[in-house]
């Protein structure tokens, strides 16, 4: 039976042009592999842009930092944009320390990251004339 | 502000450093095994921003590198042949360096860790060394952000891959320890087989028709009184030692003249005198050698003594009877009650009964003889599960007292009259008897 410090629970809501991922537990243990196979199958259906929010997550460590890292290496493969919401305390001095803010977006909130979101999108539809 | 003074950083690192050497000492003994180098590797990966990397545990019978722990990565299943040279060069050092500064240089490297390192867009090779044991490398992809580590970050890693080299090296050297401890736990049983082998031979002899001319006896005696042993709580040294005196308990009747072991009629009182001695006399042969279970010279000295104090060579009484002594004495009346002998034909199973009956708390003690019909009654009942026992301490198969009861005596009749016996043991009468009797210490 696995302890409450690997327990991980994974929530996935999809919109229109992007799916949010609502994680719950702790992303500190190999469990925490769980996300990227979600991300994975996302990406496989042509998913560009994520947002994980991390509200209900209470701890992330090393090793899910390697997991995050690993995911935003693969969107960018695809051309794609990953947004951190709801980062708050620890988690959000971990991934600033790391620079992660140059490589995804953090907001406050999935209503900021979606706003931003439809911004760049409709940035991109303008420099591509549609 | 140089990154070197950053608080933060320098926190986040300690903390890193200090998971990671908490995680692995937390599995002493695994962390040549997947999982605990999986979490090691994404530890070190999450540490520096990384995508992907790899863990190569390096097998020096075969000269190979093989892939332990992988993240974005992947290697030869069959693994990656690397030059001892190179092996040697690497255990040299401890510092991240970048593939080009590969001693040697990478073009001579072999072709499947060319690739390996050319292809993946390898960035770092640290290699896992402690003190002058190469235990491997790890490898590592470019940083998220595209960042070279800097001089304090290479520190880190340095370090990082040090504590891992070392707990690897320490798991390797553990798992070589429990190797070769378990090989010389093999051994041992071997060579106590080889033992009890030699031993059950040479007993043949002394039952053969050269001497006591009674077939079997010594072996069925060591394999009851290992049973009766168990079933009385006995561990299995003091068993093993049970089962070795019952093989060498009638030794002494080598010096004993032939035609006197074999007469047919009543021993007169200097006959029987001259017969009583091999007691002693195997004692006086055995108690020289230095027997790996326990004393079983004494048991054998003992083996016909009595409660009551009537018994030979030491006129024991009691308490002064170790518990091994009134088992083995237990064994051998019971296999020489059920047994022909020169001077009598096997007595009858209702007998034998009444023979034990009569002599409890004089010869026989009662918990003991409720051991012999357990023994005796589950080697009928579950031939089977009495050989697992019986491969213990003799020969494979059924204990050696089974086959000789079977054939000599109705098993049914054996159950009902050893049941009616237990049953008696029971009685609180009986139960009286043997407290007053094993009050043996004489007044004054």
């Amino acid at each position: 039976m696995a302890s409450p410090e690997t327990q991980l629970t994974i929530a996935v809501q999809r919109e229109a042009d992007h799916v949010v991922i609502v994680p719950t537990g702790y992303l500190n243990a190999l469990t925490g592999e769980r996300i990227d196979k979600v991300c994975d199958a996302l990406l496989k259906e042509g998913i560009k842009y994520i947002l994980i929010n991390f509200k209900q997550v209470e701890l992330i460590n090393t090793i899910g930092i390697s997991i995050l890292v690993g995911i935003i290496e693969k969107v960018h493969l695809q051309g794609g944009l990953v947004y951190f919401t709801h980062l708050g305390g620890t988690n959000l001095e971990i991934f600033e320390v790391l620079d992660l803010g140059s490589v995804a977006l953090f907001f406050p909130t999935d209503d900021q990251a979606r706003e931003h979101l439809r911004h760049d999108r409709e940035t991109q539809r303008r420099a591509l004339g549609q | 502000m140089p990154e070197s003074l950053n608080p933060r950083l320098l926190s986040f690192y300690l903390a890193s450093l200090h998971e990671l050497g908490g995680a692995l000492a937390r599995t002493p003994r695994k962390l040549d095994q997947n999982k605990p180098l999986r979490e090691s590797l994404y530890r070190v990966l999450g540490t520096f921003a990384v995508g992907a990397g790899m863990i190569l545990l390096w097998d020096e019978d075969e000269a190979l590198l093989r892939a332990a722990a992988a993240k974005g990565l992947r290697a030869p299943a069959e693994g990656l042949p690397l030059k001892p040279a190179l092996a040697r060069a690497l255990a040299a050092g401890r510092r991240p360096f970048h593939p080009h500064l590969l001693p040697g240089g990478l073009a001579d490297a072999e072709p499947l860790f060319r690739e390996l390192i050319g292809r993946r867009n390898i960035q770092l090779i640290v290699p896992l060394t402690s003190g002058h044991e190469f235990a491997g490398l790890l490898l590592l992809g470019p940083r998220v952000n595209g960042r070279p580590l800097s001089p304090l970050e290479t520190d880190v890693l340095t370090e990082m891959a040090g504590v891992m080299a070392l707990r690897i090296t320490d798991a390797r050297a553990r798992r070589r320890l429990d190797r070769q401890l378990h090989e010389t736990r093999r051994l041992n049983r071997e060579l106590r087989r080889i033992y009890l082998e030699t031993v059950r031979a040479l007993a043949s002899v002394i039952d053969g028709p050269e001497q006591d001319h009674r077939p079997g006896h010594s072996a069925r005696v060591a394999a009851l009184a290992a049973q009766i042993g168990r079933r009385l709580g006995l561990d299995r040294d003091r068993c093993e030692a049970l089962y070795l005196a019952g093989l060498l308990h009638d030794v002494g009747k080598q010096i004993i003249d032939r035609d006197l072991l074999r007469k047919s009629g009543p021993l007169a009182p200097g006959e029987r005198a001259r017969v009583e001695e091999h007691a002693a006399a195997g004692y006086e042969l055995i108690s020289h050698l230095r027997f790996p279970w326990g004393d079983v010279a004494e048991i054998i000295r003992h083996h016909h003594e009595r409660l009551d104090g009537t018994g030979y060579p030491d006129r024991l009484r009691g308490d002064e009877l170790s518990i091994e002594a009134r088992v083995l004495m237990m064994a051998e009346a019971f296999d020489s009650m059920a047994s022909d002998q020169p001077w009598r034909p096997r007595l009858t199973i209702e007998r034998i009964v009444e023979q034990i009956e009569a002599n409890l708390g004089l010869q026989f003690e009662p918990r003991v003889v409720q051991a012999l019909c357990d023994a005796v009654q589950d080697g009928l009942e579950s031939p089977d599960g009495a050989a697992g026992e019986a491969a213990v301490f003799g020969a494979p198969g059924e204990p050696e007292f089974v086959p000789h009861l079977r054939a000599s005596f109705d098993p049914a009749l054996i159950h009902q009259m050893l049941g009616e016996l237990r049953r008696r043991l029971n009685n609180p009468r009986l139960n009286r008897t043997a407290r007053v009797i094993e009050i043996v210490e004489p007044a004054g």
